[in-house]
């Protein structure tokens, strides 16, 4: 079947879908305004399987161009509203599209490179036109082998990847969110995260298909404003990443505020730090707060943590979902010892799993082997077999002979009450092959001193993680995404470290470790 | 009042257009504008107190207070006056 009468099968007619500031539309209204689209769509002579762009901030328009374009047994292509034109052209071409559906604001932007692409724009004005109402002959799919979405990723070269999602990746990925979160038909969840970002379109996914609303506000810019959204709607969820739960601690008055309706927050895109984890849980103890983990590549979701087990599993990403099995590896393939230290490479497998890059093959065969995804995240497994993420492997720091995890670092200065966001990342010393150096964010008008930083750090890891350089900046450089941007953070280490440290002599290096910890 | 616009101003064009004015006007809104993001937002915050030595609370931050150059200027004037946000 295809995903998007799936998706919009459960809600009743008169049930609020989506409610974006004065607007709403109920599930029966998504439902017609998703066959108007995919009518045009097909009257336009788009045939299935042609790729067709979406440019559009979160509302009401992109949830009708997403589903539309599915529903037609088309490749919807969600684009970052906020990346640079040369990046989205490039997605574009790479994708195919012949066709791009843009919100009214984005249609003005892309007006001249769409004409300079040769690409057909159809803006969101054209959805209100009525379409001549003749037989459509619908095409049919075949939920494990036809495309519903490409999701473009930045690589780590900053090169667009596309991301292959079928009908039946979402089905099984959205199943088991619905499952675990236990999403029910009087859930009404707040919705801050872009539904170009897998996460983003997991919230979408889920949410209509069990017949619950979402709540669009794309101004957390102001947090505040968010939190009385959240009052006044009465939202029964919250999903963020990190960065939107660590604003919303220590920026907003979150934990000061009352959220009667409020039964689950969930974060995924990245570890939020254990500190900010218990102050959740102080701050709202009737409230399931799920830590979760995925990727793109898995469709969204790989795992979460049931909340009842926050208190003895604190820090652990869970055990998988039920259609997607985890194993963390050695090099050779075979599973690292539960209980021990020793660390190994998540791997994936189940019908969540996507297949592959678009148009990329060296790429899929690095990271999608034996119909298996391999993630590239470390991990250790314990003894119950919960699973522990280290670190992402480009993101161990290699420093005088030790490996250094930068997320238990950072883990260690979130403690500070001071500390509003932290990223810790290696940069290039000509002694040491890495250096670790910590951007910290604290507290408007708190007066904070590397010192204290690093002297914290000594009371709580050995001398090798100790950051050589701490540097204050009012806020870290975040993708679209939310996640910090840690190459961002490395040139500006680099254009601010001129000339380089004082040479070190040999024996005065950390001595090698016993563990990586 | 027309110097700290100015300023604010200036500020707002050198940091979120690259010192491209494209004609903003003083009561454009930021956000309808599309023209400060979340860091956005807390750098031009940051900005505001240093500059003027104001403390601006977390309930503070709302648009109402800082979504466009009018906005902000009469927040920065009320705050050094010693009064409060609406």
């Amino acid at each position: 079947m295809n995903i998007a009468e799936t998706l919009l099968s459960k809600g009743v007619d008169d049930a609020p879908a989506v409610l974006h500031g004065s607007l709403l539309v109920t599930y029966g209204e998504l439902r017609r305004r998703t066959d108007h689209c995919a009518r045009l769509l097909l009257g336009l002579g788009a045939g299935k399987g042609d790729r067709v762009g979406i440019v559009a901030e979160n509302g009401i328009f992109f949830v009708t161009a997403y589903l539309g374009i599915i529903r037609a047994g088309l490749v919807a292509v969600p684009l970052q509203t906020d990346a640079t034109l040369p990046w989205l052209s490039q997605v574009v071409r790479e994708a195919g599209s012949g066709l791009v559906l843009a919100s009214r604001r984005q249609a003005v932007r892309w007006a001249h490179e769409a004409q300079r692409l040769g690409v057909r724009l159809i803006s969101e004005a054209t959805l209100d036109e009525p379409v001549p109402d003749r037989g459509v002959v619908w095409p049919d799919v075949e939920p494990t082998r036809d495309l519903a979405a490409i999701l473009y990723t930045s690589g780590s070269t900053g090169a667009p990847k596309g991301v292959m999602v079928t009908h039946g990746n979402i089905a099984a990925n959205t199943r088991d969110i619905i499952g675990y979160l236990d999403l029910r038909p009087d859930d009404r969840a707040m919705v801050v995260l872009p539904f170009h970002y897998c996460y983003g379109l997991s919230l979408l996914h889920t949410h209509l298909a069990a017949g619950s609303s979402l709540v669009i506000n794309n101004q957390f810019q102001y947090p505040e404003q968010v939190l009385r959204e959240m009052q006044s709607r009465e939202c029964t969820g919250l999903a963020g990443v990190p960065s939107t739960f660590q604003i919303l601690l220590r920026r907003s008055r979150f934990r000061q505020m009352r959220f009667p309706a409020l039964r689950w927050l969930q974060q995924a895109g990245g570890k939020l730090p254990n500190p900010y984890i218990q102050e959740i849980l102080e701050a709202f103890p009737g409230v399931r707060f799920f830590t979760m983990y995925g990727q793109t590549e898995a469709t969204a979701r790989l795992s979460y943590l049931p909340p009842e087990r926050l208190k003895d599993k604190l820090g652990s990403i869970g055990r998988g979902l039920p259609s997607t099995r985890l194993e963390v590896l050695r090099p050779d393939g075979s599973a690292v010892a539960p209980g021990s230290n020793e660390v190994g490479e998540i791997v994936a497998a189940g019908d969540n799993i996507t297949a592959g890059y678009w148009n990329d093959a060296a790429e899929t065969a690095q990271y999608f082997r034996e119909n298996r995804l391999y993630t590239g995240d470390l991990a250790r497994v314990d003894a119950d077999g919960f699973i522990y993420v280290v670190d992402r492997e480009r993101d161990m720091i290699k420093c005088g002979g030790n490996r250094v995890a930068a997320k238990e670092v950072e883990e260690v200065i979130a403690e500070l009450s001071e500390v509003v966001e932290v990223a810790v990342t290696g940069v290039p010393h000509e002694v040491l092959g890495e250096a670790i150096a910590a951007f910290v964010v604290p507290v408007r008008g708190v007066a904070l001193e590397p010192a204290q930083v690093q002297g914290h750090c000594a009371r709580r890891l050995p001398g090798f993680k100790i950051p050589e350089r701490v540097t204050f900046l009012p806020n870290l450089p975040h993708n679209s995404s939310g996640k910090v941007a840690k190459q961002e953070l490395r040139k500006l280490a680099l254009a601010r470290h001129v000339p380089p440290g004082p040479p070190v002599a040999a024996d005065t290096q950390a001595p090698l470790p016993t563990s990586a910890g | 009042m027309t110097e700290l616009k100015q300023d604010i101003r200036r500020f707002v064009v050198d940091n979120f257009l690259f010192g491209q004015d494209n004609g903003l006007t003083d009561d454009a809104s930021f956000l309808e504008q599309g023209i400060i993001d979340s860091t956005g937002v807390l750098e031009f915050v940051a900005h505001l107190q240093q500059h003027y030595g104001i403390k601006i609370e977390d309930d503070e931050l709302i648009p109402d207070n800082l979504d466009s150059v009018n906005a902000a200027a009469a927040f920065v004037e009320r705050k050094r006056a010693g009064g409060q946000s609406p």
